[in-house]
């Protein structure tokens, strides 16, 4: 047993918190779904059983909360792949000293931190004088409760379109020069060129990237919690995970209901697991594990 | 492309029309930022050193001292940047240089992990913390930040590990040093870059973080200053002059990374972490 | 010899600083309005005092405020209060809404009960009788009445003007309302017409709060609905009164008078246009004409801008000769059951409890005093105005699951609004999810 004393120390630190902040929670998001926890119950809960999972799919309202979050998914999903696969051909098409500062650019909005990149949004799509499309369109409205819709996807889009660049641009950098050269001498146009050479090469990571964005998307909240907060309206933009969030923390006259949360977030979390040892399967798991270089 | 297309330039026009929305928005920012008053993007009257009133007067509506919210930032970011590093160096030398029992399927969780979305386990997570007696506390939320990226800094510190040649640890080995001298000595200097790319991903990762502060802190001392311009942001009298310079202070060190950096921040973000 | 006789001098000398305790109370605020800071400000200035009246009597300690104004809102507010006090480290002192926060927070153990401790001071002696109720739940007082307030239905009178309405007529309406002579249908048809006649655009005719609170009870009242009865002590649901309420709504919008998308949850939007002068009816709050006085008209002329501008009268009635009504929401002060000062948390509010600082927060924020003398000395032209409104005034009832029934009822009035349901729809979908929620607690008639 000495022998594995070394790599236990080492790994210690590490497994010690994914333990605490992985594991723990998903076994606690399970439990506290079959309870009533809330507000008033907080110091005495009981177990109610499967109660909370009836009350979430009894709720007629549900449908709408479900179509918001296909449709946030769906289309955020189409403007990441889309815009990504966009931006990584047209970057490559215009010489190095042109494209890294444009891809570079694409990274702000990921790097720039949430708010701050959220309040921008909020400005320019503001009645004027402050907004720019109100000022650019020649009318005052704000844009934001106009076409909530436009706004959660292209903020969520502008974020999310710079995976895509990066993934696409290496594959595109990792096609041999042969086959562009080959082209060239059966005089395809760029068009064609790209169509013929370069979008076959990008089939396994557009299906990487879809993969990979709907998990997170389909649990992300954040910018449409900043930026809309669900509205506006009736559930105007209240996704699955954000009507999670609202139950389980936020309620205008105080009375939170942990419980229900819980379980609209444990549906998440069985998606989640499932989901991405699905994809540990389809993406060659065993080709990622090799064997550690040396054994002591 | 190795072969550029002859009509390149439009191209070019093509790739800055796309871009135009994220230029417009950053220069928005500065505008308001720095004027009385914008019309969209023409800028109307004098400049307005009031705007930036938050860095010379205490506080603001009852607001926590900007610089109070600057120092947890500060401290919030610095610390999971370390912590990170640290711990997913350790492991990511463990499991790329030792042998011990299921070490494959500790792998594979932690690819499953750095897949699976963390925020669904928020609700959880405060019972969590709850019970470690760390909720309202920036050391909670470090932990909390810190865990939830691990696996990428495990799986992205493992590549780097995986590709450094073993014959210098080797050496150091057989001279009779101890594992962790090799590891701390040795391997880590080696993988410098991997240091420096995972050390910056979390650092502005950190900074920017939102929704972690947002839940688990409820102490106007702990602030953020994501949580300081939130509070703005809820407000419903919006003073966007004051509001955009205090966005443009708090993205201040995100937009220096991007102009003297950019090369740097490319390659990355192209080196395999995930957003 | 003589060095250690100096050294005790100085010790003696010393010792009222270094024996001295600081005992620190943190107390939670909020407004969310940017006006009511004074609430907080109170609360200082009230430790200033205590302090100085320590300082007198030579007490061993003193007194620190850790005090925290939150302008954001009262969804994060409370969810911050909740976690806190679930996790033990609740503030002292926390400052919200009577009814039905008090109800909640009794329920679930977070908050002290402090009537001995009121008794004790004759400050409080001077609080509207009825303000107790407020902060009374099963006989026990939990808080300290803060302020009150009304909330007014708001008119544009430049607007009316232009529609042709005369001078006298504009000025009668505030008494025709308070007696029944102006319903929710002549507001709608008011409305209508000034549509038709491009007095102005549409959905601009009638403005309500853009997100959920205490103001949708109040208007379910003003069609007619009953929320609680006294005798078995259970929230009621009047179907035929919230069909009323949701059939105005679908009407309102139909007729373009009232946005569908008026539930936007931005403030910023309602003051902007309401400020603007492009609205014709507008509920809103007694507070909302400080936050417009300070803000949103500071440069156009402040106060007399509104004067100008701006009418008030109570919620009208439903049907010709009904009773108008509004809605007042008291806010308290309450001391936290974690507290490890209870006793010296509630001398400092009996400090608040001053007729000075209740008007200074009153005529700054645009709230009603708690205090009788403040309200006969006041000399404010808005407050004088809008006092006669207290007696039409309603509650919310202190029943703990009130805020599951308020959302009931406000998933009732959004899913009508944006055209989900049918009103009738609605009343059924509501009513089904109070008895889900609810269960034994709830009489649906």
């Amino acid at each position: 047993m000495r022998r594995y004393l070394t790599p236990f120390l080492f790994l210690g630190p590490a497994s010690l918190l994914i333990l605490l902040f992985f594991f723990t929670p998903v076994v606690a998001t399970l439990l506290l779904s079959f309870t009533d926890l809330a507000t008033t119950t907080f110091r005495h809960p009981s177990w109610v059983g499967l109660a909370n999972y009836r009350d979430l799919f009894a709720d007629p309202f549900l449908k709408k909360i479900l179509a918001n979050t296909a449709r946030y998914v769906g289309l955020t999903l189409a403007f990441n792949v889309g815009m990504g696969l966009l931006l990584a051909l047209v970057t490559s098409l215009v010489p190095e000293n042109w494209g890294d500062p444009f891809r570079a650019l694409w990274l702000l909005p990921r790097i720039l931190p949430p708010v701050v990149y959220v309040f921008i949004w909020q400005g320019m799509l503001a009645e004027a004088p402050m907004g720019l499309v109100s000022d650019l369109l020649g009318v005052s409205k704000n844009w934001l409760v106009e076409t909530p819709w436009v706004a959660v996807i292209l903020a969520n889009g502008f974020v999310g379109a710079s995976f895509g660049m990066l993934i696409f641009t290496s594959a595109i950098r990792a096609i041999p020069r042969e086959l562009f050269y080959a082209a060239a001498v059966d005089g395809a146009t760029t068009l064609q060129t790209i169509r013929r050479v370069v979008i076959p090469m990008l089939a396994w990571p557009i299906l990487f990237v879809t993969a990979y964005q709907t998990l997170s998307l389909l649990t992300s909240f954040e910018y449409i919690l900043l930026l809309t907060d669900g509205g506006p309206g009736f559930y105007g933009t209240e996704v699955w995970s954000l009507h999670a969030y609202h139950l389980a923390l936020s309620n205008y006259f105080g009375n939170v209901e942990f419980g229900l949360g819980a379980a609209m977030a444990a549906v998440l979390v069985v998606i989640g697991v499932v989901v991405s040892l699905f994809y540990l399967k389809i993406f060659n798991f065993r080709a990622l594990v090799t064997e550690p270089k040396i054994e002591v | 492309m190795p072969l550029l297309p002859r009509n390149w330039p439009l191209w070019l026009v093509v790739l800055f029309l796309i871009t135009l929305p994220i230029g417009a928005g950053i220069l928005w920012l500065v505008l308001t930022a720095l004027y009385n008053q914008v019309h969209g993007l023409v800028p109307m009257g004098k400049l307005a050193p009031q705007n930036w009133r938050f860095l010379f007067e205490g506080s603001v509506g009852g607001r926590p001292s900007i610089w109070v919210a600057l120092k947890n930032s500060a401290v919030f970011a610095a610390a999971v940047a370390t912590l990170e590093v640290l711990i997913a160096s350790m492991a990511a030398y463990a499991i790329s240089r030792m042998k011990f029992p299921l070490r494959t399927p500790y792998l594979g969780m932690i690819l499953t992990l750095h897949a699976f979305p963390a925020v669904s386990l928020l609700i959880a997570i405060y019972y969590i913390l709850r019970l470690l007696g760390l909720f309202d506390t920036l050391i909670g939320v470090i932990l909390v930040k810190a865990s939830l990226d691990l696996p990428l800094g495990i799986w992205l510190m493992k590549g780097f590990f995986d590709q450094l040649s073993w014959d210098m640890e080797m050496a150091a080995l057989v001279d009779g040093a101890s594992r962790w001298t090799v590891f701390w000595r040795v391997a880590l200097p080696l993988v410098r870059p991997g240091i420096l790319a995972l050390g910056t991903f979390a650092l502005l990762s950190a900074w920017g973080e939102f929704i972690l502060p947002f839940t688990f802190i409820v102490s106007a001392k702990s602030w953020t200053l994501a949580l300081y311009m939130q509070s703005f942001m809820k407000e419903a009298f919006v003073d966007y002059g004051l509001m955009a310079a205090v966005g443009l202070f708090y993205a201040l060190p995100v937009f220096l990374l991007f102009l003297f950096g950019q090369r740097y921040l490319l390659n990355i973000y192209s080196g395999g972490v995930k957003g | 010899m003589r060095k250690w006789w100096i050294l005790a001098a100085a010790v003696l000398a010393l010792t009222p600083v270094f024996a001295q305790k600081t005992i620190t109370i943190k107390a939670w605020t909020i407004g969310p309005d940017d006006p009511s800071i004074t609430r907080l400000k109170n609360l200082e200035a009230a430790v200033d005092r205590l302090n100085a009246l320590l300082a007198i009597e030579g007490a061993d300690y003193r007194v620190k405020l850790e005090g925290d104004f939150d302008t954001t809102d009262w969804d994060p507010y409370l969810r911050r209060v909740l976690l806190a006090f679930q996790s033990g480290s609740a503030p002292d002192i926390v400052q919200a809404s009577a009814a039905p926060l008090i109800g909640v927070w009794a329920t679930a153990g977070y908050i002290a009960p402090i009537g001995d401790e009121v008794s004790r001071y004759g400050t409080f002696k001077d609080v509207f009788p009825t303000l107790w109720n407020a902060v009374t739940f099963k006989g026990q007082i939990f808080g300290t009445p803060q302020d009150t307030e009304a909330r007014p239905l708001y008119f544009n009178k430049t607007l009316l003007k232009k529609l042709g309405w005369s001078d006298a007529k504009i000025a009668e309406l505030p008494k025709m309302i308070e007696k029944g002579e102006f319903t929710w249908d002549d507001l709608l048809a008011t409305a209508e017409e000034a549509l038709k006649k491009g007095v102005i655009e549409r959905g601009k005719g009638y403005y309500h709060r853009p997100k959920n609170g205490p103001d949708f009870l109040m208007w379910y009242r003003a069609f007619g609905g009953t929320a609680y009865d006294p005798a078995s002590g259970k929230l009621v649901f009047d179907k035929a009164a919230a069909l009323r309420y949701f059939t105005w709504l679908k009407k309102a919008v139909d007729a373009g008078v009232l946005e569908k998308d008026r539930l936007d949850g931005n403030w910023k939007r309602f003051h902007q246009n309401v400020t603007d002068g492009k609205v014709l009816f507008f509920s809103g709050g007694t507070w909302n004409w400080a936050e417009w006085k300070s803000q949103w008209v500071k440069d156009r002329g402040g106060e007399s801008w509104l004067w100008q501008h701006f009418g008030f009268a109570l919620q009208p009635a439903y049907e010709k000769g009904g009773r108008p009504v509004t809605l007042s929401n008291p806010q308290a002060y309450m001391v936290s059951s974690a507290s490890k000062h209870k006793a010296l948390a509630a001398k400092i509010l009996a400090f608040v409890a001053m007729p000075d600082l209740d008007a200074r927060h009153a005529v700054g924020s645009g709230h009603l005093p708690v205090l009788q003398a403040t309200a006969s000395l006041t000399e404010n032209r808005f407050i004088r105005a809008v006092s006669y409104m207290l007696n039409y005034t309603t509650f919310q009832p202190q029943h703990p699951d009130l805020p599951k029934w308020q959302n009931a009822l406000y998933r009732g009035v959004s899913a009508v609004e944006s055209g989900q349901v049918t009103p009738e729809q609605a009343v059924s979908v509501v009513a089904t999810e109070m008895k889900r929620t609810l269960k034994d607690q709830v009489m649906i008639k």
